[in-house]
């Protein structure tokens, strides 16, 4: 089974095929306001890399939020339209999830910083299940959760810096392998948050 | 050729089929109209969660009201600018994905193009002609000497003059669009109100954001003399002054190029008021005027595809197309 894994969600981005567990190739690199223009290149040069072609493709992976918002529909509208047009199976997960997955631990705490004093944070177990669900608060929610779970953190933002950072995408490899595909059209972005207009809005 | 175009460079995703720039044979449009409402304006980040929840929706309802398949795609077209920024990018991706899933030529397409072409699906454009592109985001003068040749000679400084028309509506308590509501109430309006002809020189340039804030300025005095402000008066008042100095223009620019046909374009052209007078006074002259379906007005990608059909820019296998939030019209 080939995969295709987007994560257009923050700073650091990752385009990835994998034959079932086996990487078979991938680009990393840091998200700048280019990415939106060569995503789609960036996706058909590794195809022509490994010789394959779209229709090679069994199922797509793609991260759906949180993190920038922009940069998630990135993804997500590459990923749906692929599968959809292909008629692929398509999957759509956490960042925070895959954060929890590449750390070792019996109870963890991914962090991403949001914006300002807002963080978005999930609360995960030895297993990935989910304890807390992925929300977003501010550091002083936070620490109130750091004192009532006692997690291993997982983070790069700041005020909340770990000492171990991984989001490697062969950590949810057997997760994306196992989970059933869905509808292309439920595919949609996990932003956490409404928008500042809808927030002024309910005000 | 069978063109998809997708264009999202606003709050309206939309997709088409359309056959050899002519046949349009299916046109979904779904509009955002009633979200934004609410906000008085598009909102630019609501407009993109919309975009990218309907986009597969939208393309999925197009082929089957055409009664097609992928398979019967010759090439994708897609608005690449000017728009907003964050939904024209949803269209784009889309387009640029199913380019390199289907192996099929992408054909970017300027905004203003589609809605000038918009034009050529009913009728036949002659050549050379004026376009008069007028909606919230443009009020332009495009002259063309032939098929997908654009020459801007003119255009507004500040407003464009739907964006006068919603804040006016706005200011009257019309809500938001309020080019039709203006059009509407116009009608029952008479002489009353006198407002200055913003820009009335020599120029193909236009200015609409002196006229917005004269009438913004006429309702705060009456309020604070205690008057009533007749509305429909007003907006007859403000129509007359934004529709003759369009017409006054256009027909200049038309008659200096000797052109065969004036071409109007964009949502402003679904304006009754605007139709009815650039048709009187260039049949004075014995201009021929196209005035595009009230459909095809507005923002929809049956425009795109038309005009996706006269362009010579094909790309193959190349996905690195960029949306631009302003882009000049190009030559």
């Amino acid at each position: 089974m080939k995969i295709l894994y987007l994560d257009t969600s923050s700073q650091n981005y990752n385009i990835s095929i994998f034959d079932n567990d086996k990487l078979l190739i991938e680009e990393k690199g840091v998200s700048d306001q280019n990415l939106s223009q060569y995503l789609v290149e960036i996706v058909s040069s590794l195809f022509k890399k490994i010789n394959i072609s779209a229709k090679d493709i069994d199922k797509i992976a793609v991260i759906d939020g949180p993190g920038s918002f922009t940069g998630i529909r990135m993804g997500v509208s590459v990923a749906k339209v692929f599968a959809w047009a292909l008629d692929k199976e398509i999957i759509s997960f956490s960042k925070l999830f895959l954060l929890a997955s590449n750390l070792e631990a019996s109870i963890k705490m991914p962090i991403i910083h949001a914006r300002a004093d807002d963080y978005y944070f999930g609360i995960y177990d030895g297993n990935n299940n989910v304890i807390v669900k992925d929300t977003h608060g501010s550091k002083e929610k936070i620490i109130e959760m750091i004192n009532e779970h006692n997690p291993k953190i997982i983070s790069i933002a700041e005020n909340f810096t770990s000492s171990f950072y991984e989001e490697k995408p062969n950590k949810v490899i057997n997760y994306i392998i196992n989970s059933k595909g869905n509808v292309a059209h439920s595919i949609n972005p996990n932003y956490l948050k409404i928008t500042q207009a809808e927030a002024n809005l309910n005000d | 050729m069978v063109i998809l175009a997708i264009e999202t460079s606003c709050d309206e995703t939309s997709v088409a089929i359309v056959k050899d720039g002519k046949q349009v044979l299916s046109n979904v449009v779904l509009s955002q109209i009633d979200i934004h409402a609410d906000f008085g304006g598009v909102v630019p980040e609501v407009a993109s969660r919309h975009h990218i929840e309907n986009i597969t929706i939208v393309i999925e309802q197009a082929l089957k009201k055409a009664d097609l398949t992928l398979a019967d795609i010759d090439a994708i077209a897609a608005t690449y600018g000017p728009g907003l920024i964050g939904s024209l990018l949803i269209g784009l991706q889309a387009a640029k994905t199913l380019s390199l899933v289907l192996n099929k030529p992408l054909i970017p397409i300027h905004h203003i193009a589609g809605h000038i072409y918009a034009s050529n699906i009913d009728n036949e454009m002659k050549f050379p002609l004026i376009s008069l592109v007028v909606s919230g985001g443009h009020t332009d003068i495009v002259y063309m000497k032939e098929h997908y040749s654009f020459e801007k000679i003119g255009g507004t400084l500040d407003d464009a003059v739907g964006e006068a028309y919603d804040k006016v509506a706005r200011v009257l308590d019309l809500g938001y669009p309020g080019g039709p509501k203006i059009d509407k109430l116009a009608k029952e309006g008479a002489i009353n109100y006198k407002l200055p002809t913003p820009k009335d020189d020599d120029s193909y340039d236009f200015s609409f954001s002196g006229l917005k804030s004269a009438v913004i300025n006429l309702v705060h005095k009456e309020k604070q003399n205690k008057r009533d402000i007749n509305k429909a008066d007003l907006a007859f008042a403000f129509q007359e002054v934004a529709v003759n100095i369009l017409v006054k223009k256009t027909i200049k620019a038309a008659l200096e190029k000797k052109v065969k046909q004036i071409v109007l374009s964009g949502g402003v052209a679904a304006n009754s008021r605007l139709r009815e007078e650039l048709i009187k006074k260039a049949n004075v002259q014995k201009i021929e005027v196209l005035v595009p379906k009230f459909e095809y007005c507005t923002d929809n990608a049956a425009m795109i595809g038309a005009a996706a059909n006269f362009s010579n820019l094909k790309l193959e296998n190349e996905f690195t197309l960029n949306a631009k939030a302003s882009e000049r019209l190009y030559k």
